[in-house]
């Protein structure tokens, strides 16, 4: 009982960040600027919303709550593989060249998923609902996965100077891997009783270790990476070399 | 030209891996969707359904088809396997 009690708050907790950071976004008039962010995290309250609206007035046994849950999932996932091919934008926005081709990219991601997901519904026809929106959106929720590993991966050897992308690419990290390493924890134990608690615990913990994430990246670090000290002592030598020659 | 192709294998490698990674985590495969198997994203705060809490001495019921991304107690549909 007490667990039970413990899981809810940290999931509660999870909602009040985003509800937080999402004022916040708001209140310092953030909103329009890192647009994606305020995006997704509206889509994450509106979906509880229809959830918690569903879960009342149809039952938890309900065909319809099972098929606002998926729905509403896929619209989750779809709205952070929207994030993650906002924060590439952010980190090519200096390269158009390299824009196009992270564009043709994510498009040529999508339409992959989304023709795995038809060729399963192919085998199973006539389960449009298990076949195709489920498997497209758990395809497309590792694929975005993979994706924002890729992105971090390019954020750091491009040395980008919006330097709020690492960490926000991280946070997403984190809503990504942490509950895909809990599953495969799970699964690789066979259901055992400690894996079974740490995932309980650890699936609010990753939500609000995002959201956290993001608060820090917006708050705390500058939009700017400051120019380190040894490249402004450089800069200022080289200056002096030229005005000498 | 030749960055274009490049751009296009990566695509397809990014799906391959994302495809292995789904099948090696959980142990689903394209074809075969079992409830143990899904990922469910973002936070629900609702009381996990009773099959789920049947799962395991756990005192707390681990939802086994939600490794969800985000805090989700709410339930997952039955309906979804």
């Amino acid at each position: 009982m007490g667990d039970k009690i413990l899981v809810s708050s940290l999931s509660y907790l999870g909602y009040l960040l985003e509800a937080g950071l999402l004022l916040y976004l708001l209140r310092k008039g953030y909103a329009r600027r890192l647009w994606e962010v305020t995006f997704y995290l509206v889509t994450s309250l509106g979906v509880i919303a229809t959830r918690s609206y569903t879960l009342h007035r149809f039952g938890l046994a309900s065909s319809q709550y099972g098929y606002c849950y998926w729905t509403t999932d896929l619209l989750l996932v779809l709205a952070a593989f929207v994030v993650v091919g906002s924060f590439f934008r952010r980190a090519c926005s200096e390269n158009n060249e390299m824009w196009r081709h992270v564009r043709l990219l994510l498009v040529t991601v999508l339409l992959l998923v989304l023709g795995i997901s038809v060729f399963s519904l192919l085998h199973h026809s006539g389960q449009i609902f298990t076949s195709f929106i489920i498997e497209f959106q758990q395809n497309l929720y590792f694929a975005c996965l993979v994706l924002n590993t890729l992105l971090y991966l390019l954020v750091m050897k491009m040395a980008v100077a919006d330097d709020r992308l690492g960490m926000l690419s991280c946070g997403l990290g984190i809503q990504f891997a942490g509950p895909a390493a809990c599953l495969a924890f799970y699964y690789l134990t066979g259901g055992d009783q400690f894996a079974s608690i740490l995932t309980v615990f650890l699936l609010p913990l990753c939500d609000a270790g995002m959201t956290l994430t993001w608060f820090y990246a917006i708050a705390r670090v500058p939009r700017v990476a400051p120019v380190p000290r040894r490249a402004q002592e450089g800069g200022i030598l080289a200056q002096g070399a030229v005005l000498h020659s | 030209m030749k960055n274009t192709v490049l751009t296009l294998l990566l695509a397809v490698l990014v799906v391959l891996t994302s495809v292995m990674l789904r099948r090696s985590f959980t142990g689903a495969t394209v074809f075969a969707n079992s409830g143990n198997t899904l990922l469910a994203i973002g936070p629900s705060p609702v009381p996990l359904p009773p099959h789920v809490a049947a799962i395991g001495p756990s005192p707390v019921p681990l939802p086994p088809h939600v490794a969800g991304i985000g805090p989700s107690p709410v339930p997952l549909p039955p309906h979804a396997r």
